[in-house]
């Protein structure tokens, strides 16, 4: 017995030092140290990095440095020259002529010329989904001379600028041959004017990135995502990380100088490490769609009475538990920017149950059920939608929420038919046209004649003020009949260990940091 | 081994029954093994009395309080009783693991006997089972679940197409041993039908290998189905089940460690209670095998 | 026996076919499709309906079936929708990190196993046999995530020593960075293996000292080492290297879940992804490699007890 004691001691002990054997190696970060190279843990894996192919923010926060466009939004979310010098436009806000920067170089050293712009443009508006509010089908970018650019538009597009600058979808500039090459699932070849070199794309794993040694700046300093985009790193990793808890454990350890999308419930323990800095990230607006096509929310009246029972507060308490990182607002347009309004503001977040119990009789609701969409690829859709469930429930609707994956839900909302409403969250958005208030899913479930009226009068406008009263009276419209409900803006922590000077500007923005 | 009960009297019955009891409970590991599961079942099946206001009430302003008086087991990010989410999970995993099990246990051993007894469907059911079983179990569900609606349903059917073949496989070698018995040839001699051999004489003489298989499908359903939702792929939120409870602390993982503690060993008792009663079974069913 | 191969040949064919068919219409009957994935929550329906045809998806699902069934026997299984290269590049991409894991997993497991089951058949009935035991059926009760979260929350979270996700080459970053990144891993793996390993080195262990030539051994006066380590081991051994070779299987196929959870591009984490994005070519391609894999395994098995055993020849011929 003794004997058998003393192996099996013997056994557990090569155990042991066989695992310490492994541990040893956990504290040799030495990469991470060198100050050449840049860390970021990105949130989402990116379904592609071709820039016109995809509506999805992942595409845009991951391919932002190697590319850039005519125009870059500045600090106010308002378009700013950056491969562009200048530019002229009719009265009519139908001919615009843009004259190009010279001696821009891509990344293979050759020069951008206008027949680079007008290929790439042309593809971005046969592919952009806001493009065609301001561009018909069959106009097209012209070449006028090697530096200069022209589109002559049927309709009048006073914010043309801004749909060509919206960040989802951008407008980014590549080679004529880049474009020549491009297949149905994208680019071949990633070559762009930005201040990031493409080097490797790891699938599901990491996209690696070299300095741009020839960049050229616009001569202006660095405001939001427009002017001089300097990088301190000889190379840049952004690693796909989707789960959560791991990106947070990788910033504590050090392994990543940068993490995006901090789990809210992880920043009491970030805030207490005082290596690691939590940075906001301004993200979008969390709103629920109702479907008016068909189903219950047909009826108006039904649809306030959802409006009624509705109680942003303890909704976003749900969404995001910090207050700090959200701005209850009435409106899809951000508060801070050109667009704010308070019209319809009377309307919304009344959270007045005795309301919706009248309304929802007056309209002769009969209980039919009513199914709100969510999906699985983002839990705090989910937890907010219980609770909107919860909401709906005590006033007397008959709900059932239905949770699907990323793939099928995207599948899902092109049928109205199969629901009736969801709760989500759209990207900030720069210009009001760009809302995805004219579209088809449970985003756009909001067709109204009313609104496409809207933004083409939005469009005829001749000066600011003109437009913003048009908008206005959208928003107002919007929340009188109850069409589309907006809760809140919100942000997230973005998180650094040993990173000065990092500024995220919706989404992923590295410029001008170091370490 | 393979001695037929019908040879027997009723008496003798009797006492083997009553000898293969007394195995059963002179193995004491066997017998602690059962005092888990009934403690688990009883938690299961009485999860609406234990917990009467159920899995699903939320209070944004109660979330993540640990462990304490009054939730023995916190909080989750929603405020809800992680107790009771536990309670209505293994309700949730007892079922999927329960008709598994029998869907199972019954589409297999029919399509095992109809494999095994007429040689010309054999080909081609068991290619059908080899092609399906080639197929790893995760891999597998995760692709069923993907066609299927996200529900405890879909889940079942995953499952079920997953160990189906399984157990028709063991049915097939037993009655294909079965069917060599002189008394069996004797049958076919005095013009027995076809179906009559099967259920009289054929499936009462497969039972205990098919039931010794059962025992271990049951057990690594709930865990097939747990991998599953902590994938993601699973039973759909906010219904409870032991795997997505586990796959929702992920995320609280920094803050809250009990989210994951109490479920992880909810989980591991309720598999390890299945286990021992599955070995002490089997070392009744078939005493070879230890 | 030429006969008896020949038909297991056919059969495994035929297998193969059955499952060609099985893995292709599964997958093209999932709700969501590659398109609109690709493209966006945005994207509008005739955008996404372009690049359906595009990719050929409107074609008739048995057109679709027979061209990728005819490229598949030339050995070209297509080319995934949403990386840029073929299903066979990905594959050899991702399949080093698996192997390397179920490898690290499974010496890991041996060493654990093999001298516990050892020591619990030679004390069969005393303390360490049933301390052994109730060890593995515990283990045997642990799903493998539930060990990843426990040491992730320990090792990550409370001493905060190890790397809890990502996987770096030995190449490039040396081996101590490799194994760091591995250890939470391969211990994860390694316990819910170890178990089932030490289960069947007891059980043939306990079988193979209770035949006659070891009591001889024993009646000889021969150390009690000698005839643990060079008689009864050797003898266990077969049964032992059968279930390894299954659980090496399992561990490459089931490593799904554990890759998942610290984010290793190996191939479980491949397949998981290639299934949320419906990439169709890739899911084909990938289940379809790995089950052949198993199924040339199994078939080679079959063949070499075919040769040990005769009569499993004459009852595979009835």
């Amino acid at each position: 017995m003794r004997k058998t004691l003393r192996r099996l001691i013997a056994v557990a002990l090569t155990g042991v030092m066989v695992l310490s054997l492994f541990a040893c190696g956990g504290d040799s970060k030495e990469s991470n140290k060198d100050s050449s190279v840049l860390n970021v843990a990105m949130a989402i894996n990116p379904p592609t990095l071709d820039p016109w192919l995809s509506t999805a923010a992942a595409v845009r926060d991951t391919n932002r440095g190697i590319y850039e466009g005519l125009f870059e939004l500045d600090e106010n979310l308002e378009p700013k020259e950056q491969l562009c010098e200048s530019y002229e436009v009719d009265e009519e806000y139908k001919v615009w002529t843009f004259k190009l920067r010279q001696g821009v170089k891509f990344h293979n050293g050759d020069e951008m010329k206008a027949e680079d712009v007008v290929a790439s443009l042309n593809c971005w508006a046969e592919n952009n989904v806001a493009a065609p509010s301001v561009i018909t089908a069959g106009e097209k970018f012209e070449v006028v001379d090697d530096y200069t650019v022209k589109i002559e538009l049927t309709k009048p597009a006073f914010t043309f600028l801004n749909v060509l600058t919206s960040p989802c979808q951008f407008a980014a500039i590549t080679t004529k041959e880049c474009i020549e090459a491009r297949t149905t699932t994208g680019v071949t070849e990633y070559i762009g004017t930005g201040p990031l070199k493409f080097e490797e794309w790891k699938q599901d794993s990491y996209v690696k990135f070299s300095k741009f040694e020839d960049y050229q700046s616009p001569g202006y300093d660095l405001t939001g995502d427009a002017g001089n985009k300097v990088i301190n790193f000889d190379e840049v990793y952004y690693y796909i990380v989707t789960d959560s808890s791991i990106r947070t454990a990788g910033i504590m350890s050090g392994e990543y100088d940068i993490a995006q999308t901090i789990s809210y419930d992880d920043i009491d323990q970030l805030s207490s490490n005082s290596d690691i800095t939590l940075v906001n990230n301004l993200v979008g607006n969390y709103a629920v769609a109702l479907d008016k096509k068909d189903g219950p929310f047909a009826d108006e009246k039904v649809r306030q009475a959802a409006a009624y029972a509705i109680d942003v507060d303890e909704i976003m308490a749900a969404a995001v538990p910090n207050s700090e990182y959200v701005e209850k607002y009435s409106s899809f347009m951000y508060k801070g920017g050109l667009w704010g309004t308070d019209s319809g503001s009377e309307y919304w977040n009344q959270k007045n149950a005795e309301k919706a119990k009248s309304l929802l009789e007056e309209s002769g609701y009969d209980g039919t059920s009513v199914v709100l969409l969510s999906t699985t690829a983002y839990p705090r859709w989910i937890d907010a939608t219980l609770i909107l469930e919860k909401q709906l429930e005590e006033v007397g609707f008959n709900v059932e929420v239905q949770t699907y994956d990323w793939a099928t839900m995207l599948d899902m909302k092109k049928d109205p038919a199969q629901f009736d409403g969801a709760l989500l969250w759209w990207p900030l958005a720069t210009v009001p046209t760009a809302l995805k208030l004219n579209q088809t899913g449970p985003d756009g479930w909001i067709i109204f004649d009313e609104v496409a009226a809207s933004f083409e009068k939005l469009n005829a406008s001749k000066s600011v003020d003109e437009a913003k009263e048009t908008w206005s009276e959208l928003n107002y419209f919007l929340l009188e009949t109850a069409s589309s409900l907006p809760l809140a803006y919100f942000s997230e922590p973005y998180a650094t260990n040993g990173v000065k000077d990092f500024i995220p500007f919706i989404g992923m923005n590295i410029y001008g940091c170091s370490k | 081994m393979k001695n037929t009960e019908k040879g027997i009297g009723k008496e003798a019955i009797r006492e083997s029954r009553k000898l293969k009891l007394k195995i059963f409970m002179k193995n004491k590991l066997a017998v602690v093994g059962l005092v888990i599961t009934i403690l688990i079942v009883f938690l299961g099946v009485f999860a609406d009395v234990i917990c009467p206001e159920g899995p699903y009430v939320m209070d944004i302003a109660k979330r993540y309080i640990e462990p304490c008086g009054e939730y023995i087991f916190g909080t989750d990010k929603m405020g809800r009783d992680v107790f009771a989410r536990i309670v209505y999970g293994i309700r949730i995993s007892l079922l999927v693991g329960a008709v598994t099990t029998l869907v199972t246990f019954i589409f297999g051993m029919v399509l095992g006997m109809i494999a095994g007894y007429f040689k010309k469907v054999d080909n081609i059911i068991m290619r059908i089972c080899e092609a399906l079983m080639s197929i790893p179990p995760v891999l597998m569900a995760i692709a069923l679940m993907s066609a299927l609606e996200p529900s405890i349903t879909s889940v079942i059917m995953s499952l079920c197409i997953v160990y189906t073949p399984q157990i028709a496989r063991v049915a097939r070698g037993a009655t294909i041993a079965a069917k060599e018995n002189t008394y069996i040839e004797a049958a076919t001699a005095q013009g027995a039908s076809s179906l009559r051999i099967l259920l009289h004489h054929i499936a009462p003489n497969i039972l205990s290998p098919v039931i010794v298989q059962g025992t271990y499908i049951f057990a690594t359903a709930i865990i097939l189905e747990a991998s599953l939702s902590f994938l993601g792929a699973g039973i759909p939120a906010p219904a409870p089940s032991l795997g997505n409870i586990l796959y929702e602390a992920k995320e609280g993982i920094f803050t809250a460690n009990w989210l994951t503690i109490y479920p992880g060993i909810a989980m591991v008792l309720t598999v390890l209670g299945i286990n021992i009663l599955g070995d002490g079974l089997r070392d009744v069913l078939d005493p070879k095998s230890n | 026996m030429k006969k008896y191969v020949g038909k297991r040949i056919f059969s495994v064919i035929v297998t193969l076919f059955v499952l060609s068919l099985f893995i292709f219409f599964l997958t093209h009957s999932t709700a969501g499709d590659p398109a609109s994935n690709m493209l966006g929550s945005d994207a509008t329906e005739e955008q996404v309906e372009q690049l359906r045809e595009e990719l050929g998806l409107n074609d008739p699902l048995l057109t679709q079936y027979f061209n990728w069934i005819a490229d598949a026997l030339k050995g070209d299984f297509g080319d995934s929708y949403f990386r840029k290269q073929s299903v066979i590049e990905a594959i050899g991409e991702c399949i080093t990190p698996t192997l390397e894991l179920a490898l690290y997993a499974e010496i890991l497991a041996i060493i654990i196993s093999i001298p516990c089951g050892i020591f619990a058949a030679k004390k069969k009935g005393a303390a360490t046999d049933l301390g052994v035991s109730a060890f593995a059926l515990v283990g045997l009760s642990v799903p493998c995530f539930i060990y990843g979260l426990l040491l992730i929350l320990y090792f990550g979270v409370d001493l905060g020593v190890l790397p809890v996700s990502g996987y770096k080459t030995i190449e490039e970053y040396g081996t101590s960075e490799h194994f760091s990144y591995m250890v939470l891993p391969i211990i994860s793996l390694a316990l819910t293996q170890a178990p089932l390993l030490t289960r069947i080195t007891r059980s043939s262990m306990v079988e193979v000292l209770s035949l006659d030539y070891i009591k001889t051994a024993k009646a000889k006066g021969l150390k009690g080492t000698t005839i643990l380590t060079k008689h009864a081991f050797r003898n266990a051994f077969n049964t032992i290297l059968t279930v390894l070779g299954q659980s090496i299987g399992s561990l490459v196929a089931g490593a799904a879940v554990i890759e998942t959870l610290f984010n290793i591009p190996g191939m479980g984490q491949l397949v998981v992804n290639a299934v949320l994005k419906r990439d169709y070519p890739l899911i084909q391609g990938l289940v379809l490699v790995i089950s052949l894999v198993y199924i040339v395994i199994n078939f080679t098995i079959d063949m070499l007890y075919g040769v040990i055993d005769p009569r499993i020849r004459v009852s595979g011929k009835s």
